[in-house]
């Protein structure tokens, strides 16, 4: 994973000011959140696209990772309207991919998907359960995504190359549901929050000239991103004050 | 306590932004060789101990293979390349052997010096490995022959 900071760091440092605070976040009405966690996603045009692709290879590759749950991020702002609703918006992305490859000692041909959405949303809370250091919420977000699909394969054998690359985008609106649990503290929070998120398939087009990106076999048919699936995200909430 | 909540905010928010998509795993394959090619090359200087190349010398050979593809042929003097010739076929129509029968010129003014030089000729043809780069044509196995020549007006 090519991430600077994963979930586990952000448990880790959650921890360490947990340790180091003494008392709980109260009255404070505005806030920032950030997160990381990972996210599944269901992609099938691009699954479909990947095995496509492989089926072109002179040699018998294989596909040895298609849209594995992967890394998420978000970071934004909060605002307590009562004591049991909160209402925010922030931005979050979230990123996948897959890999075909087939190696000998003569060279190798790797293709790769990237696929990252960026997301620009609100969201709204409601506290279902609160005691003097933990709370439990049901959230719920609306968000539009911009896609970006990177393709690439690269060929190498016996000091021969060639190179192609391509790049896709695509837009779509979608929605989350899910829980958090959180624990609050002096001026800050951490916690928990997981649920599903439906994405409404967003068409992707070439970047360069926004020809569609068609399925080879139904030309009629253009294959679109599908960021449908779980999530699961560590947060840090940072209370402010005001 | 504040500064510092609002430091590794600022910190983390900056970095989970760089996290993208990454595997190292391959698919590490072993090619199946098919069968082997079976190469025949006769030429007139077969039964010819030391040929000698007074004023220019031409050079016969015929190449059979089976079982694989002729990609090249060449020859040459010790850097002086006399002579190249790349196939073009399909060996997929073939019923049987595809055979190549050709010929060139050696002049003796192609040496550097009067004196005994070593004739190098060489077929390329398809490894049969099934490796990818066999599989693109671009790995060879390599036939060579050598052949004594004796240049007599070579370049003075």
């Amino acid at each position: 994973m090519k991430c600077f900071f994963n979930t586990a760091s952000v448990l880790l440092l959650s921890l360490v000011l947990l340790i180091f605070a003494p008392q709980k976040a109260t009255g404070q009405e505005n806030a920032l959140w950030v997160g990381g966690g990972i996210q599944a996603s269901s992609m099938d045009d691009l699954k479909y696209l990947q095995g496509l692709i492989l089926e072109t290879y002179p040699v018998e590759g294989k596909i040895v990772s298609s849209f594995p749950a992967y890394t998420m991020g978000s970071f934004g702002w909060i605002n307590q309207r009562s004591p049991t609703i909160r209402i925010g918006v922030g931005y979050g992305f979230s990123t996948t991919g897959a890999k075909s490859n087939y190696t000998d000692y003569s060279g190798y041909i790797t293709s790769l998907i990237n696929a990252v959405s960026h997301r620009l949303g609100a969201f709204a809370s409601y506290s279902l359960l609160r005691g003097d250091w933990f709370e439990l919420t049901v959230i719920g977000r609306f968000e539009i995504k911009y896609s970006q699909v990177e393709l690439s394969s690269n060929l190498y054998a016996l000091g021969a190359s060639g190179l192609t690359e391509n790049s896709y985008s695509s837009w779509s609106p979608g929605g989350a549901g899910g829980a958090e649990f959180l624990i609050h503290l002096k001026n800050y929070s951490f916690g928990l929050e997981g649920g599903y998120d439906i994405d409404a398939q967003g068409k992707l087009t070439k970047r360069e000239n926004n020809e569609e990106l068609t399925d080879p076999n139904d030309p009629d048919r253009v294959l679109s991103t599908n960021w449908t699936g779980w999530y699961a995200q560590a947060k840090f909430i940072l209370w402010l004050d005001f | 306590m504040m500064r510092a909540s609002t430091s590794i905010f600022l910190i983390l928010a900056m970095f989970l932004a760089a996290c993208s998509y990454s595997s190292s795993e391959i698919y590490y394959a072993s090619p199946v060789p098919g069968d082997t090619a079976t190469v025949v090359l006769s030429t007139n200087l077969d039964n010819i101990d030391t040929a000698v190349v007074s004023d220019s010398l031409l050079f016969k050979y015929r190449a059979e293979i089976e079982y694989g593809e002729l990609y090249f042929t060449s020859a040459s003097i010790g850097s002086t390349t006399l002579y190249q010739h790349a196939t073009d076929y399909d060996p997929d129509t073939l019923m049987g052997p595809f055979v190549l029968r050709d010929s060139f010129w050696i002049w003796s003014d192609q040496a550097t010096d009067t004196g005994l030089y070593s004739l190098l000729f060489t077929v390329y043809y398809s490894s049969n490995t099934n490796s990818l780069g066999d599989v693109l044509n671009i790995e060879a196995d390599i036939l060579k022959l050598e052949f004594d020549l004796l240049v007599e007006g070579g370049e003075q």
